[in-house]
């Protein structure tokens, strides 16, 4: 019940597979120092901030989770992760901190996970080309009309961050675009 | 003019193995694949394609590409009718239909041809003096009906569009030699080069005339690694250097749904315009009949579609290119029998072999109605010569040439005026786009390769981009007309804009050449003037005593060539409109029979009707539930913003009209959020979670530009402040339990003790849970009763309703939406910013006058509410509104007035509802001087019927506000 996407099939064509990764987990980490933040963050994932629009992988050290850090804005990066470990950490980190608060997404935003050799013929018809980044890059811009976070994570696979209301719709204007692909 | 295929070789776009049938008003005829409707139609014999605009004068093919002002016709297949289309650019394919434009009940014989009888009734701006008595109403549709261009469809498109992004590092537009060296020359310096080409093949005009050396040229591209984009054509150059191109996919055939157009949007690091220049016509008398056309298009027409568009030519000229095409011409088999230049000898410096050349001579008359028959030549001056008849049944008109300067100028380039030529070319450089080829004003073929791969290896490799060798196109004269002719001479075919009308403009003063072009029309409609802008503004400044440079041009603004709406919205038909918010819970709500519609941007229920209960029945319902028992209502869409940072309170204080630092933690309160002319433009409530961390509520379509508001003032105006903005919307859930047995409901499944009205006040949060699930549960209402609001983690929605459901309905309660939301606020006076309060609202409009005297620290608007107008006694204020007879529903939207207009109006209602707790209307009102009416009678206008109001003291239900404590 209540899944956003459930009504679409499921999107396939020419080679692309778009489906929403519900294992993620999102958590907004905000701040005002970054060199303070970051050195916290080294601290408890073993990864500092990343530069603009960039996204470091890593693991957890405390956990041995896996998780993704990307640049949102000056203030704000997102943690990405399967479990809820590396959110965690740094929320206990920084309960005490006048620094920075981690407000926790999940549910609130998804990620759209899409693959394939023409990938990026797909984001080109969804998005400017400011917005759409290279492998190792994340970036903000509108997607299907949609205020979306995007992932380059390799070569044809990216993800796209979005907030859960606008899914349906995304997935409705993904499904029409791969129909003339 | 009397079209017929000519021999091969000549034919270079045409497959003759490839016959096409097609028809146009209704006749079949053959074409060959390779023709556009253009082309078949002249190789057809067809003279007579269209009517004009106004005159309805019958009308031909006059050009071959893009800038065709008269062969326009409305293309219908099956289901489609695409109006207005250049038929110099519909590609043939089997089936095409095409009908002319503008005559009844056919092109032959129009009814609308009378009007060429009326032209001197109907000069340039008839319009603005005639026709005024009784009313100009009465003749409008009628004036309406003569005028025009195609008919659209009334029937939805079924096709598909698509808009596409790309990034490049040069964006070459046009495909001709010049375009094709600079891309060339890009991509070998390491750009990624794309090149748009508007046509079906690229190779410009040297690729029609079948020279050898543009399929080397082409391949060489390809091997670069220019990327070629066919029949796709740039129309527009945005701010940073974003360019905006259609592409056409249905290309030679279109199946119904396919997808037709596609919208190209580029970011360039550097534009090279390469579009080439329009040849310029001559103006004399009759210039407008079909089987006058312009001197390069019957070049091409003959070249690369083998149309000789007619066997014996006159070329009326005012440049060398003339003398060339007659050659070209001649080439192909078609007798020339005089080039009649309109220059003095002086001036000429080419000449034709085999072709009689007559200098300083014009046309003077065409002789044929609605085709060329022949026509009289006479001496430039009117005397020196006597007339002469030539037996000709093809005019053609080489005037010079005007570069296409569109796209340069839209970058916001500069242009200049170059006497010699008599032609507009780009002063300098464009920010971020280079002009190349004719369009540069450059025209030598060796000159123009050269400078263009000079230009794109300079822009792929960070060099000086060098200046355009403009010239080599000899002298022209910068007017053509004849100042003694008889009849009318047309500047603007499309628009039957002539001479006369140009210097009525003038007689009356019009200078300035964007006035001419509202005035006269000229330079309007589908080819926004490409054959007449220079005309018209050359003869402006003749009759204004200026010089071209002097008078200037109109702006050249976006699209340069018409573009189709379904491009322009693309995907954004149907579901896809716009995007719209989903409810976490869309299917519980569906299940529980929602009826769904859509405010502010979300799709979210109205009202929940049982079987055969109506909207209204339905709210009706919902609304008494509520005020009796209990009513679970889906909040979700509510505004949800997390303020955190030491200087978080401070901040709330300067944006919200209530002083927010003073809650404590768990206290909440209302407040209005103004803009800086004061004008409330949200509400909600701000509540505190600890020392630096808030929770605010705004409304539910305002949360985006709230959150906006609070970072902009952050980041430009109170920067010292340390505050950190996160919407959390989607991440929270939002179930309201509201009414007299709320917490009844709530205590039934299990909710924390902890939250009971005797120990959770109104206007507190509290940081709860429900089992393993974490809550903030707010204690607020909009509806006047006890009300709490659940947020919880969003996926949990949809079972924390159902968890709740059984509670509810056992009670006597149920769902509500936002209908009856609407009904119970209003039953309480409480305000919907953005339904009672518009643009103009100030705080003290709607109540808040004491809030803001008692706020002694700054906040956002405060400022503009000292200014006189803000404390005008004058101004519309909030009432409440009760009918007198007790039953009648005052409508939202109806004037409050004394009488019906002209008398001045003094509000209007902006919420009414039956109140199912009263059993009769209440209505909210802004009204002038509200706050001072309390009792007064007013009267309310709605469509002519009259209802008769008081204005009561709000609220309507529980005055004493006992409920919402439980």
């Amino acid at each position: 019940m209540d899944e956003p996407g459930q009504s679409v099939a499921a999107l396939a064509a020419a080679g692309i597979s778009v489906a929403i990764d519900r294992s993620v987990r999102v958590a907004a980490l905000r701040y005002f120092d970054v060199e303070e933040f970051s050195l916290l963050l080294h601290r408890v994932l073993g990864e500092g901030l990343p530069l603009v629009r960039r996204f470091a992988r890593g693991r957890c050290i405390a956990a041995e989770e896996p998780f993704i850090l990307l640049w949102r804005a000056p203030t704000e990066s997102w943690l990405l992760c399967a479990a809820a470990a590396p959110i965690d950490a740094v929320r206990r980190d920084t309960a005490a901190s006048h620094n920075a608060c981690v407000v926790d997404q999940t549910g609130g935003i998804l990620a759209l996970h899409m693959s394939g050799a023409r990938t990026l013929d797909l984001l080109a018809r969804l998005g400017s080309p400011a917005s759409i980044p290279r492998v190792g890059e994340a970036s903000s811009g509108r997607f299907a009309d949609i205020p979306a976070t995007a992932v380059g994570l390799d070569a044809g696979e990216f993800l796209l961050l979005v907030e859960r209301v606008h899914v349906d719709h995304l997935l409705e204007w993904i499904g029409e675009t791969l129909t003339d692909f | 003019m009397s079209g017929s295929r000519l021999a091969p070789p000549f034919g270079t776009r045409i497959e003759r193995s490839r016959p096409i049938s097609f028809l146009f008003n209704g006749h079949v005829l053959a074409g060959l694949q390779g023709d556009t409707l253009a082309s078949a139609l002249l190789a057809n014999g067809v003279r007579l394609v269209g009517r004009s605009f106004k005159l309805h004068r019958p009308r031909g093919i006059f050009s071959c590409g893009i800038e065709e002002p008269t062969g326009i016709v409305d293309l219908i297949d099956g289901s489609h009718r695409t109006p207005n289309v250049r038929a110099t650019l519909a590609e043939l394919h089997d089936g095409l239909a095409a009908q002319s434009v503008n005559c009844w009940p056919g092109v032959a014989f129009d009814v609308g041809s009378v009007n060429g009888w009326l032209a001197p009734l109907l000069p340039a701006g008839f319009y603005y003096k005639t026709f005024k008595w009784p009313t100009w109403r009465l003749f409008e549709p009628a004036v309406r009906r003569m005028a025009g261009l195609g008919r659209a469809s009334l029937a939805a498109d079924s096709d598909r569009y698509e808009e596409v992004s790309a990034q490049v590092d040069v964006l070459v537009i046009g495909g001709g030699i010049a375009g094709l060296c600079a891309a060339t020359a890009a991509a070998e310096g390491g750009a990624r080069t794309t090149l748009l080409c508007a046509g079906p093949v690229p190779g410009g005009t040297l690729g029609w005339r079948g020279d050898p050396a543009i399929a080397a040229k082409i391949a060489k591209a390809a091997r670069a690694g220019v990327t070629i984009m066919t029949r796709t054509l740039a129309f527009g150059v945005y701010d940073h250097n974003l360019v905006c191109a259609t592409e056409q996919l249905a290309g030679t055939a279109t199946l119904p749904g396919a997808l037709r157009e596609r919208l190209w949007k580029f970011r360039a690091r550097s534009i090279v315009s390469a579009q080439g220049a329009t040849e310029r016509p001559m103006i004399f008398p009759g210039n407008d009949r079909p089987g006058v056309m312009l001197a390069g298009a019957a070049d091409k027409y003959a070249h690369a579609y083998g149309v000789a568009c007619g066997r014996r030519v006159v070329i009326a000229a005012n440049g060398d290119s003339a003398y060339r095409i007659a050659g070209s011409l001649r080439a192909v088999g078609m007798e020339v029998l005089a080039v009649l230049d309109r220059r003095p000898n002086s001036h000429i410096g080419a000449h034709a072999e085999g072709v009689r050349s007559l200098a300083h001579t014009a046309i003077g008359r065409v002789i044929g109605s609605s085709s060329v028959r022949g026509c009289i030549a006479v001496a430039a001056d009117g005397h020196s010569t006597p007339p002469e008849r030539l037996n000709c049944d093809l005019i053609l008109s080489a005037g010079g040439y005007a570069p296409a300067v569109h796209l340069h100028s839209q970058a916001g380039g500069r242009l200049r005026w170059v006497k010699e030529a008599s032609m507009f070319v780009p002063d300098g450089f464009a920010p971020g786009l280079v002009s190349v080829g004719a369009c540069a004003g450059v025209f030598p073929q060796a000159i123009v390769a050269e400078h263009a791969e000079e230009v794109g290896r300079a822009l792929a490799l960070g060099f000086t981009v060098p200046a355009a060798p403009v010239g080599g196109l000899g002298r022209s004269l910068a007017s053509s007309r004849l100042g003694t002719a008889r009849g009318k001479q047309f500047i603007d075919l499309q628009n039957d804009v002539a001479v006369s009308d140009v210097g009525l403009a003038a007689l009356e003063n019009y200078r300035s050449v964007e006035h001419l072009k509202r005035y006269t029309t000229t330079g309007m409609a589908t080819d926004q003037g490409k054959t007449s802008n220079v005309d018209a503004l050359v003869l402006l400044g003749e009759l204004t005593r200026r010089e071209p440079a002097e008078v200037g041009t109109t702006k050249y603004r976006p699209p340069f060539a018409p573009v189709s709406f379904g491009a322009l919205v693309g995907r954004r038909v149907g579901s896809l409109y716009r995007p719209l918010k989903r409810l976490a819970a869309v299917d519980w709500h569906a299940a529980r029979g929602a009826l769904f519609e859509h405010f502010g941007n979300w799709h979210r229920p109205a009202a929940y009707p049982l079987a055969g209960e109506s909207l209204h029945d339905a709210a009706q319902r919902e609304a008494r539930s509520v005020r009796r028992s209990v009513g679970l209502f889906d909040g979700s869409p509510l505004g949800k913003i997390e303020l955190w940072g030491p200087d978080a309170a401070q901040f709330l204080d300067l944006m919200y009209v209530g002083t927010m630092s003073t809650l404590a933690a768990g206290q909440a309160r209302y407040g209005l959020l103004l803009n800086e002319h004061g004008v409330v433009v949200d509400d909600g409530i701000v509540a505190r979670l600890g020392e630096g961390h808030f929770w605010v509520n705004t409304t539910s379509a305002g949360v985006e530009r709230t959150a906006a508001a609070f970072e902009e003032w952050l980041q430009c105006e109170f920067t010292a402040l340390k505050v950190l903005v996160t919407p959390v919307t989607s991440r929270f859930g939002n179930v309201t339990v509201c009414g007299p047995k709320a917490w009844e409901a709530m205590a039934a499944v299990g909710f924390d003790a902890a939250l009971a009205p005797n120990s959770m006040r109104h206007m507190t949060i509290r940081e709860s849970a429900f089992g393993a699930l974490p809550l903030r549960v707010l204690r607020a209402s909009f509806t006047g009763e006890l009300s709490y609001e659940i947020n919880l983690p969003v996926e949990q929605t949809g079972e924390m309703l159902e968890r709740l459901w059984p509670a509810v309905t056992g009670r006597g309660g149920c769902v509500y939406g936002i209908e009856a939301l609407e009904i119970l606020r209003t039953e309480k006076g409480y305000i919907h910013v953005g339904t009672d309060t518009d643009g103009t609202t100030l705080p003290g409009d709607i109540g808040f006058a004491r809030a803001l005297d008692g706020k002694r620290a700054n906040f956002v608007g405060r400022r503009s509410l000292l200014r006189p107008a803000a404390r005008d006694p004058q101004r519309l204020q909030l009432v409440a509104l009760a009918p007198a007879d007790g039953r009648t529903l005052l409508p939202t939207g109806a004037q409050v007035a004394d009488g019906v207009p002209p008398t001045r109006a003094e509000g209007h209602v902006t919420s009414s509802y039956w109140s199912p707790e009263l059993e009769a209307p209440v209505a909210l009102a802004m009204l002038a001087r509200g706050s001072e009416r309390l009792g007064a009678r007013i009267c309310v206008q709605h469509l002519g019927r009259r209802i008769d109001a008081v204005v009561v003291k709000a609220p309507f239900v529980d005055p004493l506000g006992e409920r919402l404590h439980g």
